[in-house]
Parts: structure tokens; sequence; C-alpha cells
């Protein structure tokens, strides 16, 4: 006799529910002290009751472990015996700091409030954003060694198939870069490129920067600039974006820090200067996929992978949402490399990247991953044409929309870089795109999971 | 950029480490290399107490060592290769650079040649026969304006990488001590957090049994790393420092416990503002514990794996809290009691 347990988080996300938002792992209590792992589960994250994972269990006892995209490890015993109808299991989130940051907690880009008030905040911001739909806040923070920062946010949309302006234009800047320099961002836009205010909500110490749903922006790419004084950075944005599961769009934003806790003492050894103390880090509110792109960016590759498995068919077969199917791709690469070194495996892959990488030229990341599975697969030798192509292709449509992009597109241009130098015919042309993508690669912030550039030197 | 005391302690502790507790049957160790740059001497004291005199951390030690390293991977694809590094990087963006002990010896970039392209290195590597590989990096990983004069050399890659693939794919994961753009942190004379992170993990936060038997798998070793990390730089100037772990494909297992793990757990009230004023008793596992409060933050335990009964008392008029049990596994738990 089994009993019904439905499961799920609770945690407020302003009135919405990640369906596979967190991975729970049920172990079975043996009464010799040992546990045994009965199954993981991905479970829904929200408010609603309405929305739960059903699992049937034997009695008995029971330790449900979740862990949380934002690292957090919520774990509860469950003595179950047999009794009529369902069980419920309410595993509850830590608190956000704030109702507005509730997503972007969950997803691990802020601190949350037990954390947020032992730290020392010493910054201060100030909003002021041009064209913003609000009315421009100004707040400061209760700072102890204050430092006046205006921050600025931007949306510019971008023509650029077959090839980005915006690349080419910071491309030339990073050829020049030299200490101490900055660029003015409006120098990265052609005249033709679009520029739209961006709602702001100011929270010191954090802020975030939402954009407009039901936007006509077509084949073009988006692109946010943060600016704070004479400090800016770039974010590819992965707008608009379609739900993955198909009911409409989803809300695209970007959130804001300013680095609580990047504090210096006498305690450390050696003198090496910070990086900037804040960050801007964009997400999308999308059902399926808002954990499994947290999960990816913050190394839980296996949380990733088993969250993704639900929404695999929808992701790759309908296309219906080619930002989501690239993201996919990262975070299944792996997989399929090593899958290619079995006969028998699933090769549906290769449609699936074929097309991504050909029907949507405005996308470097389907021609990424086509050229870094044609360097890597493991049931034919690597095909050098094939890889070449697409990787200088991609190179070519512009900057990469995922970090993970830009790591797999350096790598691979390295790997053929050195080929052809091993075997006494360097290629120049590889030679130059690499070039060029490790000036960017430089230049990114690797903890985000969508490509976000320093547009400032040290 | 001055010479690091806490580097050489940290590299001497992993040394140990391996050649005193770690233990894995299907790769049993074959040889372990070491190199040091230590202000206070090269010697070095294996477990057994016999000393060596241990090789400086120059670049050209570090590339014969690595060269030879590499060679005897070649031997088998079931090999495991393991590199420690514990020192000063240079990075900005995806780029890691390691510095060795000579390096600043060459005028201006120049001295880049005394580094180490790790970025290069970790690719070329996959041209090594051995299938299981595992990179721990304890550097920092920010950049300085020297660095910006050289954004087409990022150092040596000592195994130039190459598209030539290996039939089966490696794994390969890398253990940072530090987000990139971000000061990993060591303590003059003692382990570095990350390193001692890392050999608290070993003991247990960073196990799984899901073979039925204690092992510390690549994708859990992680997990232990950052509970660890986090308790051991609260409250310093450190407190920003977090772990990364990347190439995390394909799991396996790094080491073998001896017996159950040894797991952080941390009980506090909420608000934790009262947790001077507490008295603890955790029970289980036979034993009965009553660790005293502490003055600021939470209390940290350390608790062998099992079920344990917490209670929690305060002073009146607060009303008796109830108490929790809890079942105590890695990576770690927390016990949270809810004071109204």
């Amino acid at each position: 006799m089994s009993q019904n347990v439905r499961l799920r988080v609770d945690k407020h996300l302003e009135g919405e529910t990640l369906e596979n938002g967190a991975l729970v792992e049920i172990r079975a209590l043996e009464p010799s002290g040992r546990s045994r792992l009965v199954e993981k589960v991905p479970v829904p994250i929200g408010e609603s009751s309405s929305f739960y994972r059903s699992v049937d269990l034997a009695p008995g006892r029971y330790e449900l472990t979740a862990y949380m995209p934002s690292g957090e490890l919520l774990s509860q015993t469950l003595d179950l015996a047999e009794q009529p109808g369902d069980v419920d299991v309410v595993l509850r989130g830590e608190q956000s700091p704030h109702e507005w940051l509730s997503w972007q907690h969950l997803l691990g880009n802020v601190t949350g409030q037990k954390n947020l008030n032992q730290s020392i905040f010493t910054g201060s911001i100030v909003f002021k954003p041009p064209g913003s739909h609000g009315v421009p806040e100004e707040t400061e923070g209760h700072a102890e060694h204050a430092e006046h920062a205006e921050i600025t946010a931007k949306l510019w949309l971008v023509p650029s198939a077959p090839i980005d302006p915006v690349w080419s234009r910071l491309d030339s800047w990073f050829a020049q870069l030299v200490p101490g320099s900055a660029l003015d961002p409006a120098q990265l836009f052609p005249p033709d490129a679009e520029e739209r205010g961006v709602q702001i909500i100011n929270d010191p110490p954090y802020a975030a920067a939402r954009l407009d749903l039901g936007v006509h922006v077509g084949d073009r790419r988006a692109y946010l600039v943060c600016s704070r004084g004479s400090e800016a950075i770039l974010c590819a944005m992965p707008y608009p974006w379609m739900q993955s599961d198909g009911s409409g769009e989803a809300l695209v934003e970007a959130s804001i820090a300013i680095d609580v806790e990047g504090l210096e003492s006498n305690l450390i050894e050696n003198g090496l200067a910070e990086e900037p103390g804040w960050s801007v880090r964009p997400g999308v509110r999308d059902r399926q996929l808002g954990s499994v792109l947290s999960y990816l960016s913050s190394g839980e590759a296996a949380s990733a992978r088993e969250l993704i498995q639900p929404a695999r068919e929808l992701l790759f077969e309908k296309t219906m949402n080619p930002m989501a199917a690239a993201g996919g791709g990262y975070v299944l690469v792996d997989e399929w490399v090593r899958d290619s070194s079995q006969a028998g495996s699933d090769s549906r892959w290769h449609y699936w990247i074929r097309n991504l990488s050909q029907w949507f030229p405005w996308l470097p990341d389907g021609a990424i991953l086509q050229g870094w599975l044609a360097l890597r697969r493991r049931d034919q030798p690597p095909d050098l044409v094939q890889a070449r192509s697409a990787l200088l292709q991609a190179e070519s449509r512009g900057i990469p929309l995922y970090t993970a992009g830009v790591r797999r597109l350096s790598d691979g241009l390295m790997l053929l870089a050195n080929e052809a130098r091993g075997k006494g015919s360097p290629d120049p042309e590889v030679d130059a795109a690499m070039a060029r993508v490790r000036r960017l690669a430089w230049q990114v912030d690797p903890r985000q999971p969508f490509t976000c550039v320093r547009l400032m030197s040290s | 950029m001055g010479q690091l005391s806490s580097a050489p302690v940290s590299a001497r502790e992993v040394a140990r480490w391996f050649l005193s507790e770690f233990d894995n049957p299907a790769f049993p160790r074959a040889s372990l290399d070491l190199l040091l740059s230590d202000a206070a001497g090269d010697p070095f004291t294996d477990p057994s107490g016999q000393t060596h005199s241990i090789g400086r951390a120059t670049f050209s030690n570090i590339e014969t060592a690595v060269l030879d390293w590499f060679q005897r991977g070649m031997a088998s694809p079931d090999n495991l290769m393991i590199l420690f590094y514990c020192g000063h990087g240079l990075g900005k963006g995806k780029q890691t650079i390691l510095l060795a002990e000579d390096f600043g010896s060459l005028p201006d970039t120049l001295s880049l040649k005394r580094a180490i392209d790790f970025d290069q290195f970790y690719l070329g590597m996959d041209q090594c026969a051995a299938r299981q590989q595992c990179f721990f990096v304890d550097a920092c990983r920010v950049g300085t304006p020297f660095a910006l004069n050289t954004l087409n050399y990022f150092g040596d890659p000592l195994i130039p990488p190459s598209a030539k693939v290996a039939p089966t794919p490696r794994s390969a994961p890398v253990f940072y001590s530090a987000v990139p753009g971000t000061t990993a942190y060591g303590r003059p004379g003692k382990t570095s957090f990350f390193t001692e992170a890392l050999l608290n993990a070993f003991q247990g936060a960073g196990a799984d049994d899901a073979t039925g038997q204690w092992t510390v798998p690549t994708d859990t070793l992680p997990r232990g790393i950052h509970a660890y990390l986090r308790r051991s730089v609260a409250r310093t100037a450190a407190q920003g420092q977090l772990s990364l772990a990347d190439g995390l494909s394909a799991p396996f297992n790094l080491h073998h416990l001896a017996g159950d793990p040894v797991v952080p757990v941390e009980v506090t009230c909420n608000p934790d503002t009262h947790n001077p004023d507490g008295t603890l008793r955790v029970s289980g596992n036979g034993s009965l514990l009553t660790p005293a409060a502490p003055t600021q933050g939470p209390w940290d335990l350390e608790l062998p794996y099992g079920s344990y009964h917490f209670e929690l008392g305060l002073p009146s008029p607060i009303n008796p809290l109830n108490p929790v049990d809890r079942e105590v596994r890695p990576p770690y738990r927390q016990v949270k009691f809810d004071v109204p």
C-alpha cells in the first residue's frame, strides 16, 4: 500500500509558478539509521497549492531535500503513515529581501534577507533611467563608506542579421584597449538601432530593469546598457522571450546589484585590485527553464540536465523559442558528446542543432553549438571543415547570447588554430577570429547566464 | 605582488592528505610531485616523518614536472590525473593565468612567459590518454592593468591544445577557489580558506552514498567545499569568496571514506540575535552534546552522519521551543528554531 504525497516548494514569486523549479531528493530513513535514495523529482516552486508533484511512497520515514537554484538547501523529515487522502508536503524557501526581488532571489541573483541584514552595505545607488516609464527615484542606502553612484539603463534593438554591427564596433574598441580607457556605449550602436526605455525598480542595494512585453523585435538583437559613472556593462538580452511551454511571453529583466560582499581588509595577503563592485544579471521568468539556466550558470550541471528532461521535446522539436533551444543545447551538449561515443545513442540533436543554426542567422549560439559538436563528437573523427565554417560563421554573427557560448566559441577556435599551426599551416582567418573572441572573453562576466560585457578597463 | 606564505602551507597540507588519507581502489596512488615557493625554505615532511627537499615552483620546474606527469598519464585511459595549484593568479572574464615563482623576472609583458595559460592548458590535457582528470585552482582571478596589456597572449599553455579527440570523452572537473573577477584569500602562515574547505569536504561534506558506500564523487564535492568555505569566510574580510566548479559532465569517485562522513551543521534561532542566550542540546548516534552558545552567528557543529534530536532553551519569558529531529547528511544541514 502506498500513499500519494503531493510535493511543492512554497516561495513567493509574484503570483507565478516555476513548474520544474527545483530538484527534490527523497530518501527513506531506515530503522538502522541509514538512508536510501528513493528518487529525485522535479517539483514546482510558487505560492499556489494547485501546482504540486505527486509521488507514491510506501509508509515509512523519509527525508526530503531540495537544492534550490540559488544554492540554498531545504530539508524536511516526513513520517508517512497509511491514511485516507493525499499528504501535502511543503518545503519553505528562504524569504526574499523584497517581494519584487523574489524571482531574482530564487535564481541566486541576490542574497537573502538574513544575509543581507548581516552584510555591511557600503554603497548608495541613485537611479536616473533616461526614458524610464516610471518616475525616476532617488534613494540612498545607509552607507558606512558611501560612494555616490548613478546608474542608468537603456535598451537597444539592433538589426543584426547576418552580421551584428555591435560586435564589430565593440571589437574595434577592444583592439585599442589600454588601461584606464572607457567606452561611450552609444558609439556601439548604428543609426538604425532603436533606443527604448526600460522600467526601473529601485530598492537599494538592488535594482531591476524590466523590459516591456509585446514589443515587435523581429530579427533584431536586444542589448541592455547599464552605466555607472564612467563604467558600463553591455548585456546581450534574451528578448523577447516566449515561454518554452508556449503559453505566452515571459518577463525579461536584469537585476543590478552593488556587491555587498566585496570587502577588503588587511587580512588579505595580496593587494590585487578587485573588480568593479557592481554587476548586472539578466534573467527570464520562464516557467520551464528559469531554474535550469540558473543551475547551469552556478555549475550545478547535473541538476540542470535532470530538470530539462521534461521540456526536451518541447524545446527542440517545436523550436518555438530559438533562444530557449540554444540554452537547452548548452545544458545538454556534454551529454550529447558523451552519448556519441556509444553505439545506438539518440542522434536527433544533429538535426536540432543544424536547424537552430540555419533557421536563426541572427543567433550566434546555434552555429557555436554546431561547430563545437563537429569538433568533439566521438562517433567520427573531428569534422574540421564543418567546425571551422560554423565557428567562423558564429563569430561573424556577433556576441553570443549565452556566456557558455563565449567559452565554447573561444575554446573551439583555439582548438582549430592550434591544429592548423601544428600542421605547419597557420589559419590566419581562424587566428584573427580567435583573437577577437578571446578579447571578448577577457571582458565578460562569467557568473552570468547571458553574456554581459564590461565596457571599461581595469 | 608579494610572496604568499599561505600557498606553500596549503600545498604541503594537500600533499600530506594525498599521501595519508587518499583512498580510491579504482585509482590507487601512483605518484605525487610537489613544487614549492616558500621563503622559509623548501623541506617537506611526509606523513611517515621523512623529510624531503622540494624543488622550487619556477616556470621551468613546473613545465618539466607537468610534461613528466602528462607522459605518465599517457600510460592508460584508466589513469586519474590530479593537479592542485595554490598561488598567485590573474584572471578576467573566462581567462585564468597562473603565475610561477619567477613571474616578474622578465621585463614587462615578457613576464607572461613565466606564467601558465590555464584555459589552453586545460584544453590541451584532453590529449592525455588518462580519461579522468581533476584540477584544483586556488588562486585569485582578478585582472590588473598589466594583464590588460597582453590581450593576445595569456601565458604558456604547457600542453598546446589540439583538435584531435580520443574515442572516449574525458571527465575533467575544475574546482576554482574563487569565481572569476574575485580574489581568493589566504591567511599568513596558514592554509588558504579554499584548501581548508577542500580538505574538510573530503572528510564528508562532499560525500555521497549513492552506490551504498560513502565516496566523494566529483559532482557532490563542490557542495561540500562551498558549505565549508561559506562557514570559514563568514564574518571575515573574505566573506565574498565563493568557490566554483566547472566541467562536471561525467562524475567519478575521487575518494572513498573509511567510515561515515562528518557533516557541517548550522544551528540557529530565527532571529539569530537570541543565539548568545541559548542553551543547545544535541543527542543522537549514542552521544549528547551541549555546545557553548556562540557570541555571534550560529552554532557551527560538525556531526557524524546520522539522526539527531536538537533542543534549544532560551531564558523566560520565551515559551519553550519545539525540538527538531533532523537527519544529518552531506553536504550540510541547517537547523532553525523559530522564536515567536
